[in-house]
């Protein structure tokens, strides 16, 4: 039956058995078996991942580390005011302390002002002050203002702007001169003090 | 159950991922020696199963590339051997290893170039062979591997149930089925 010689070989079929013989040429060769390896070295692929994984780690931690010190460095060296800051700040401050010397001096042609009689300091000679110097604070901040050369901002204020801020500027040079008095009498009691504790 | 009744690639996986039909016990045997290390069972283990691989690659890889993937399947099983949980499938673990390596062969798309035609002569294979080759190829995957199996590698119906891993039944049906389109393609 031609179904059992497809099936199982048993009986004969030509046409089968002529695709059998084409077909001969392709059968598998009985040849070696592949070489084996000694040892299947999968822990050895591991640990090679494993030393990849653990160098990448260490080049990752090693750059987030110059990163941050990179950043440190910048953010210390930039701990200081910034020039340009400092610059605009003194222009600023220049241009109101002009402006209040102005209106201070007219106001002072203007209206007479009571002299305030003060106390002069008690000087001890045996009392020697010593004050640690350093360049003034204007000075520093022309000299910051020679390097840097700033753009003067046009001034559009009107006439009853400008004479509201003078008389804001006014306010606050009486204030600063005040302060300056307290301060001086201050200093005063201070220095009274040492000179009492030096007596002593 | 007749055979119009059913297609043959439901057939093929259903009797697949049962694996009703598992390999004989010396198999078994074999695949545990080889676990303890023993080279010369995996000589065995070749000798049995060899010529089931090739068929698996030759229905679906160009001839040339054939012996090269059977070794690399051998090789592959031979590491992974561990992993095998039930060793009495054993046959139908490699024949799913020689489909995936026949697959990823395609997927690497290796760059090739023609052989010339003398080596072909030299080879001696009548282009009759090349062009039922191609006809056996050109079927369903169900078909053309049982049509392999049982005409180049000359194995019977009942020996490629056994290595498999498929049911008799199923490989009857493909082959039969496999048979009859294959005169259709070459016209007997």
């Amino acid at each position: 039956m031609k179904d059992d010689y497809l099936w199982d070989k048993t009986g004969e079929d030509a046409e089968i058995q002529g695709l059998e013989n084409a077909l001969q040429a392709f059968r598998f060769q009985e040849n070696a078996p592949p070489e084996l390896p000694q040892k299947v070295f999968t822990v050895e692929r591991k640990s090679g991942r494993k030393f990849f994984r653990f160098g990448f780690a260490f080049a990752a931690f090693a750059g987030v580390v110059i990163v941050c010190w990179v950043v440190w460095f910048q953010l210390s060296g930039s701990h200081q005011t910034p020039v340009a800051e400092i610059a605009s700040v003194m222009s600023a401050l220049e241009r109101t302390e002009k402006i209040a010397d102005d209106s201070f001096i007219e106001s002072r042609a203007a209206a007479p002002v009571k002299s305030i009689e003060t106390a002069p300091p008690v000087v001890n000679p045996n009392v020697v002050k010593i004050r640690q110097k350093s360049p003034p604070v204007g000075q520093r901040n022309r000299a910051v203002l020679r390097k840097i050369k700033l753009k003067e901002p046009a001034e559009t204020l009107t006439a009853e702007e400008k004479y509201a801020y003078n008389q804001l500027m006014l306010a606050l040079s009486i204030t600063g001169s005040q302060l300056k008095i307290v301060k001086d009498k201050v200093q005063g009691i201070e220095d009274q003090n040492a000179v009492i504790e030096t007596a002593k | 159950m007749p055979d119009s009744e059913m297609t043959g690639n439901m057939f093929f996986f259903a009797t697949t991922a049962t694996a009703a039909h598992k390999v004989s016990a010396p198999a078994q045997e074999i695949v545990e020696r080889v676990r303890a290390g023993d080279v010369e069972a995996f000589g065995e283990l070749y000798k049995m199963f060899a010529p089931i691989v090739h068929g698996i690659i030759l229905a679906r890889v160009r001839r040339d590339e054939v012996d090269d993937i059977v070794q690399e399947v051998f090789l592959s099983a031979y590491k992974n051997l561990n992993s095998l949980r039930d060793p009495s499938a054993v046959g139908a673990w490699l024949a799913m290893i020689a489909r995936n390596r026949a697959a990823e062969f395609y997927r690497s798309a290796r760059p090739t170039e023609d052989l010339p035609e003398d080596l072909h002569e030299k080879e001696n294979r009548s282009s009759e062979a090349r062009e039922i080759l191609k006809a056996i190829r050109s079927l369903p995957d169900t078909y053309r591997e049982t049509l392999v199996l049982r005409l180049v590698e000359g194995m019977t119906g009942p020996e490629i149930a056994e290595r498999t891993g498929l049911t008799p039944e199923s490989v009857r049906v493909n082959l039969h089925r496999g048979m009859k389109l294959l005169k259709e393609k070459l016209g007997i």
